[in-house]
């Protein structure tokens, strides 16, 4: 079975992935969801999702100081790129305290393994948990990054991982992904290896400049690329120019869509749109989904 | 007042990407300078940079950030693996005949130049991104925009922020317009601020992100205030979380379709109108009484 898997992402925040996401699952028949925003996770929250399995997930090592076998050499702090080990305090009775900033330490190990008087262990640390959850739309794999965490590319391959191992089990044809805002390490963890690169902007100076950010990255990674500009009618004119911009650099211009209040009272309702009664934007959504190219299968027939 | 004390910091911040962090940094900013103030704004939106389309500045400089990449002197190397098996990202792999490295992964921690046991590694360096300053009388921007494919969006922000911190003593106050998300590159946007403002929206999605960005934040002990962007008339799904945790909201923003008409051609909240001034001059009166 060939699966496909679009990923929607947008560079700028709130451009609408998510309420794009969770229309076009609506309208599918057959289809499994991962949702690599793991650090700010809302799919789950109009998709009316009852989760069915939830495990840990692993953080990344950080250095841990003894203070009782640590001689405040210093030479760990001398040699940490990422200053994250500095002498915090002088007592009386211990001397010098060494301290590791947590948020700062990126793991590397380096002082563990330079400290002479080896006072130093990397541990290893809780990362949050991902989830399998069912939607009335079909299988949802979701996360939640323990808040301040880092490692969300390895969170991000490994949601999608499981997504696709429970859709190739299912024999189902579809993997929808609601991708992170930004353009650095989740984002990438989210393209590698998608089919279909769906991405989603609007005409305002920021989501243009994010979307060519976006679309640059795409272009590295070789990954098709589908344009939809949302709330076009804020300005028709940069619109019209974005489209443009699409087409120069073959990406598909799929649609656009109008800035519609139906999309705020969606999310406020806790819905995907197209359970709404018709609106101007539902409708655009639903001739902007028949352009993408969806394994017949996953079509519901209407 | 802002300014009493220079160097004051100030981070906006939100969780969920899209409520308004930018555009209200920047209004901020504007209404301080309007009193005469001088103020100092990062940009650590790195990944996705923005501050500049609302600002009418000109560029003075653009600065290269680099890390360390290892260079291995196959004349030198022994082939005894010690790097390929320290490095904690796996970008450098041991082959029968050489050691491989993948550029992509490296974090710059220099432990493989460090640990060579027959020194074959020499220091090379890979650009991640670049800091783009903007300066005019009473006003800089500083911004850090990440080069395309490039992963080290906290090693960035850090650079940045020493940057800043070079000059921040000239300046009434410094806004750190942060990253959305609560991960790793919103803490590195954050660390070293004096306070927190957090922009939100009366939406699970903001309310959720929120809480999340809370949560993140705690350990910080900053003094957290919130401001509510396209409020509704009810934000109760914002102010039941406020309330249990303690936060003041400080601001009711109201959904107006002319700030998102504004926002489309380069304007700040600040510029839709007299009653988006207004509001500022009285968010600006707020901060310098909460602020002195």
């Amino acid at each position: 079975m060939e699966l496909t898997e679009w990923v929607v992402i947008s560079g700028k925040g709130g451009t609408g992935k998510t309420s794009i996401t969770a229309a076009i699952a609506a309208r599918c028949g057959s289809l499994v969801m991962t949702d690599t925003d793991v650090d700010g996770a809302n799919l789950e929250l109009v998709l009316s999702a009852r989760q069915i399995f939830e495990t840990r997930f692993e953080g990344r090592r950080k250095a841990v100081i003894n203070p009782s076998l640590c001689q405040a050499c210093g030479k760990c702090a001398d040699e940490c790129r990422f200053e994250a080990i500095f002498p915090a305090a002088v007592r009386a009775d211990r001397g010098v305290i060494m301290r590791v900033d947590t948020d700062a330490c990126e793991g590397c190990g380096l002082c563990a393994r330079i400290c002479p008087a080896e006072a130093i262990i990397m541990k290893k640390t809780n990362g949050g948990t991902w989830r399998h959850s069912e939607t009335p739309f079909g299988h949802l794999f979701h996360a939640r990054l323990e808040p301040g965490g880092e490692n969300s590319g390895k969170l991000v391959s490994l949601l999608r991982q499981e997504a696709r191992k429970f859709a190739e089990e299912q024999g189902i044809p579809l993997l929808l992904t609601d991708g992170p805002p930004g353009s650095g390490c989740p984002v990438i963890a989210t393209l590698t290896g998608a089919s279909q690169v769906l991405l989603v902007t609007e005409p305002t100076p920021s989501g243009r400049s994010d979307a060519e950010r976006v679309a640059e990255l795409c272009r590295h990674f070789r990954r098709p690329v589908s344009l939809v500009v949302n709330k076009f009618d804020l300005h028709l004119k940069m619109a019209a120019e974005i489209e443009a911009w699409a087409r120069s650099c073959d990406i598909t211009v799929v649609g656009r869509l109008p800035y519609d209040p139906v999309v705020s009272a969606a999310v406020r309702l806790g819905v995907p749109v197209p359970t709404l009664p018709p609106s101007p934007w539902g409708e655009a959504l639903s001739e902007m989904a028949s352009r993408l190219a969806f394994p017949r299968s996953s079509i519901r027939k209407t | 007042m802002i300014g009493s004390k220079r160097g004051l910091k100030i981070a906006v911040a939100s969780g969920k990407g899209g409520t308004g962090k930018t555009s209200v940094a920047v209004s901020l900013a504007l209404a301080v300078r309007k009193t005469g103030r001088s103020v100092q704004l990062i940009d650590a939106d790195v990944e996705c940079p923005n501050a500049h389309h609302f600002l009418n500045l000109d560029r003075r400089e653009s600065i290269s950030v680099e890390v360390m990449l290892p260079r291995i002197d196959p004349s030198r190397c022994n082939l005894c693996g010690e790097c390929a098996k320290f490095c904690s990202y796996q970008a450098l792999a041991m082959l029968s005949d050489r050691v491989m490295l993948f550029p992509d992964m490296c974090h710059g921690c220099e432990g493989c130049w460090v640990i060579c046991p027959c020194s074959a590694i020499e220091k090379g360096a890979q650009e991640i991104g670049r800091i783009l300053c903007w300066t005019t009388d009473g006003f800089e921007l500083l911004q850090g925009r990440l080069n395309v494919g490039q992963v080290l969006t906290p090693t960035l922000i850090r650079r940045l922020h020493s940057m800043a911190d070079e000059t921040r003593n000239r300046f009434d106050l410094t806004i750190v317009d942060c990253p959305p998300g609560t991960a790793c590159p919103m803490m590195a946007a954050v660390r070293g601020a004096d306070g927190l403002l957090l922009v939100t929206e009366p939406t699970t999605f903001g309310r959720h992100d929120l809480e999340l960005a809370l949560a993140a934040v705690r350990r910080f002990k900053l003094p957290a205030e919130v401001i509510i962007n396209r409020s509704i008339g009810d934000d109760g799904i914002i102010d039941d979380l406020c309330r249990s945790r303690a936060i003041p909201i400080i601001e009711r923003f109201p959904e107006d379709r002319k700030i998102a008409v504004a926002y489309s051609e380069g304007h700040p909240m600040i510029e839709a109108g007299s009653d988006w001034a207004e509001r500022y001059s009285s968010l600006r009166k707020h901060l310098d009484r909460a602020w002195s």
